[in-house]
């Protein structure tokens, strides 16, 4: 019993020490946080030399790798490349060094931040090795702070390892890794359908590939995907339309309206949705034909795409007004109501 | 002193004690389990926040949408500060969604008169059995705001109709009166954007009385000014910071919280949707989850996630009259789900929800007020029957004291490791005082509360249950005056 009482009481205490260090460490590191940011702004503007801040960040080197990296994530590229610089300027490059050493740390947190934190510190030359070599990491979380790293570098020859490395079927939610993939700039376009073209291509990979293409709006891609609007996998099949939709070329239109007649509904609900993005009478007539669809998304999506295609799509909407189906006639009421009240707005 | 009684009756009660002291002893040995699950799951949550995710997260265009359900009835003091809350939070793609649950005061006109609502058309797929929906509002002025104006049906029904209304993948349910951190959604989506398996998340409720609230936005963070809440706080940090962070360690989770969950909408339906005939419909809907989950695993590892973060503030009775009510329709909720259930009780097929979930839930929450009770019957008996002194009860009180408070101790120490620490050492110190003073008179009225709760379900057959009247803080209307009960 007064081993208990020990115990609480001893807890108690532990608890009240605990808060009262922690609030007071937490305000001493902002303050020196918030100190060394203005120091460094302060020579970004010429106002503080080189030797001076030096000084300072030998002084506060524990917290300069993570301030870098916030000051440079919430600037434009200008600004980033000026803050890489403060570091040789500052004859600061053992903090590099450091980085670099923790990569090889038999602590998994280590390399995460290690990887995380290099692309805001050191030049592209340096680190892209070493965050390439990252992506064969045993950590699934440490793989993707290296790809995303490499995005954040925007290094296009890094695309394949990344696709390599993290597009593994069930191992990882792919929109994640579309995500990852789309921070690369245009660049990235011919690489990405070279890879829809390699035998070698994972199922998942090319699901990123074409959604990432889509998303870029890639027309030169629409003849490599030709090849999956019939591919047995059904969520390349849905991604590819989807992809063709987004894309929105003249040249896609027959591809997507031989996918309004696809087994499989959900293929069918994302043809009518990227049918949105081609006004002409074809596209109209495939989607009047699927307000009557027996599933009720492909329904619901042709009333949609219908709404969003202007005049021509709003006069078909209105025809159905008068459709012996209740459905057409409901959900064409709901989308012209709304369409209305978007022009109001 | 001592009464001479059949030498049956003291073998039972020297039975009974026994059996007592053992339930006790295995029921806080498991609470040490929890704790320490809980601070290794709270851990692994903060290890797990890499640099700058909640930005990209905040700016990606795949980031899943939400759809956030609010059902109301009777809510004129708090809908508004709930319904800009929700609007302000910090989260690329969502709707609001108020489900108007036949409220009989001026709830829908002061949706109506504030946010500049119309009435429009709304078709979606039925799936559901819900109550007459009467019409719905679109807001001219917040494009994503909706309400849907219903008969009453209670929470279930109006959860089950503005699922139907949501038009995004994932569900986030809420009550009238929470008000959510500017962040909450962006931390409970991460579960579901880093396991495709993830098919629902609840996350931390703390109380919301004390905190300071202006136009939907939280100002302070402050702890309850009366003792009542301030119980309720310590029982909230228990239940939140270690208990089902534990639980969820185990994968036996029970209880997503109704007032903070977040769920794919294919899977709300598809287990039925809230359970009308429920006594309080969260707990029901996650045992169906588990039961769905367990009934799928051709579908792969799916699995109900924890986000050990306090995103959330409910407000929590300040009366004891209300407090007694809605511990009441708690303990009846856990017992009758239990007894639903009850087929996964020890059955392997449910794994860890069936050899530990479902047993520790009913020999440790849903029958714990009945063994308390006895042990406070069995006490007396035991001094007159000479089977223990007062020294042996009095001991045996402190001990169960001293435990209490360990477990009490160990959830502020938990909350201390969280992103919102007790800036004020003197709020730690009322916290701590709060857990010692919560053995004396609280304790003992909150087992009064589920014992009544038992009575009522099992022998009154009660099930119903009304909405809560508010005490509507939030409000600049009403700021002190307590109204009472369900």
């Amino acid at each position: 019993m007064l081993f208990l009482l020990a115990v609480v009481s001893a807890l108690s205490v532990a608890v009240i020490f605990y808060n009262l260090y922690a609030n007071h460490r937490q305000k001493k590191i902002s303050l020196s946080r918030e100190w060394l940011k203005n120091c460094i702004e302060s020579h970004l503007r010429g106002n503080l030399s080189s030797a001076t801040l030096e000084k300072i960040i030998l002084s506060q080197k524990g917290a300069l790798v993570s301030i870098l990296a916030q000051m440079s994530a919430s600037g434009n590229p200008e600004y980033r490349a000026r803050l890489l610089a403060v570091i040789p300027e500052c004859h600061c490059e053992f903090v590099i060094s450091d980085e670099l050493e923790r990569l090889k740390s038999s602590h998994w947190l280590d390399r995460l931040n290690a990887m995380t934190y290099l692309p805001f510190i050191a030049p592209a030359s340096i680190v892209i090795k070493p965050l390439l070599h990252g992506l064969e990491d045993e950590y699934l979380d440490v793989r993707l702070a290296a790809a995303l790293s490499l995005s954040e570098l925007d290094e296009p020859a890094s695309i394949r390892p990344i696709l390599a490395s993290l597009a593994l079927q069930g191992s990882w939610p792919i929109e994640r890794l579309i995500e990852i993939i789309l921070r690369f700039d245009d660049r990235a376009i011919p690489i990405l359908i070279q890879y829809l073209n390699d035998p070698a291509a994972s199922e998942s990979g090319i699901q990123v590939a074409i959604a990432v293409l889509g998303h870029k709006k890639a027309s030169t891609s629409i003849a490599a995907m030709t090849q999956f609007t019939s591919h047995t996998n059904l969520e390349i099949r849905v991604e590819t339309y989807r992809a063709l939709g987004s894309i929105g070329d003249a040249s896609a239109l027959p591809m997507i309206l031989g996918g309004m007649l696809d087994d499989k509904w959900e293929v069918r609900a994302v043809c009518a949705k990227a049918l949105k993005h081609f006004p002409g009478t074809e596209g109209i007539d495939a989607l009047q034909l699927g307000l009557t669809d027996k599933v009720w998304w492909v329904r619901f999506n042709c009333a949609s795409s219908l709404g969003s295609l202007g005049n021509n799509g709003k006069e078909a909407l209105l025809q159905n007004l008068a459709n012996p189906d209740r459905f057409a006639r409901e959900i064409s009421q709901m989308i012209l109501d709304r369409s209305h009240a978007k022009e109001g707005a | 002193m001592s009464i001479v009684f059949d030498p049956t009756v003291i073998a039972l009660a020297k039975f009974l004690i026994e059996a007592i002291l053992v339930y006790f002893l295995l029921m806080h040995g498991i609470y040490f389990l929890l704790i320490i699950l809980g601070a290794w799951e709270q851990k692994k949550y903060h290890q797990g926040i890499h640099f700058g995710e909640f930005k990209r997260i905040s700016e990606s265009s795949l980031t899943l949408p939400i759809s956030i359900v609010i059902s109301a009835y009777n809510e004129e003091k708090m809908i508004i500060d709930t319904v800009l809350n929700s609007l302000s939070l910090r989260y690329p793609q969502f709707e609001v969604i108020v489900v108007n649950d036949g409220s009989e005061d001026a709830t829908l006109q002061l949706l109506i008169d504030r946010f500049k609502m119309i009435p429009a058309e709304h078709v979606f797929s039925k799936k559901l059995q819900t109550k007459l929906v009467r019409g719905v509002y679109r807001s001219e002025e917040f494009p994503s705001l909706m309400v849907v104006d219903k008969e009453n049906g209670r929470r279930a029904d109006a959860n089950n109709a503005g699922v139907e209304h949501a038009r995004y993948p994932i569900i986030c349910q809420i009550d009238a009166d929470c008000v959510l951190e500017e962040d909450a959604l962006l931390r409970m989506i991460r579960p579901f954007l880093d396991n495709q398996y993830v098919v629902a998340a609840t996350g931390m409720i703390r109380p919301s009385n004390g905190l300071i609230v202006h136009n939907g936005k939280i100002i302070s963070r402050g702890l309850p000014k009366n003792w009542l809440p301030m119980f309720q706080y310590v029982e909230y940090l228990r239940a939140f910071q270690w208990a089902r962070a534990g639980l969820s360690k185990l994968n036996s989770m029970m209880c997503m919280s109704g007032a903070y969950t977040l769920v794919r909408k294919d899977i709300f339906l598809k287990v039925g949707g809230a359970n009308l005939n429920a006594v309080v419909d969260d707990f029901e809907l996650t045992v169906s989850i588990h039961r769905y989950i367990h009934n799928h695993k051709e579908l792969g590892p799916l699995r109900i996630a924890y986000v050990p973060d306090p995103g959330c503030y409910s407000e929590v009775p300040e009366t004891w009259k209300a407090l007694n009510s809605q511990r009441n329709f708690w303990q009846r909720a856990i017992l009758q789900s239990l007894i639903w259930n009850r087929d996964m009780m020890f059955n392997p097929r449910y794994r860890m929800v069936g050899m530990f979930g479902v047993p520790f839930f009913f020999i440790f929450e849903a029958v714990a007020a009945l063994v308390e009770g006895l042990t406070m019957l069995l006490a007396p008996f035991a001094y007159f029957a000479g089977l223990a002194s007062l020294t042996d009860l009095a001991l045996f009180f402190i001990f169960g004291v001293v435990l209490g408070v360990v477990v009490s101790v160990s959830a502020v120490l938990l909350q201390e490791f969280s992103r919102f620490r007790q800036d004020k050492t003197s709020s730690l110190i009322r916290l701590l005082v709060t857990g010692f003073f919560e053995q004396f008179g609280y304790h003992q009225f909150h087992t009064y509360s589920r014992i009544m709760g038992i009575y009522d379900l099992l022998i009154k057959g009660k099930i119903a249950y009304g909405y809560r009247v508010r005490t509507g803080y939030l409000s600049t209307v009403n700021n002190t005056k307590v109204k009472g009960s369900e």
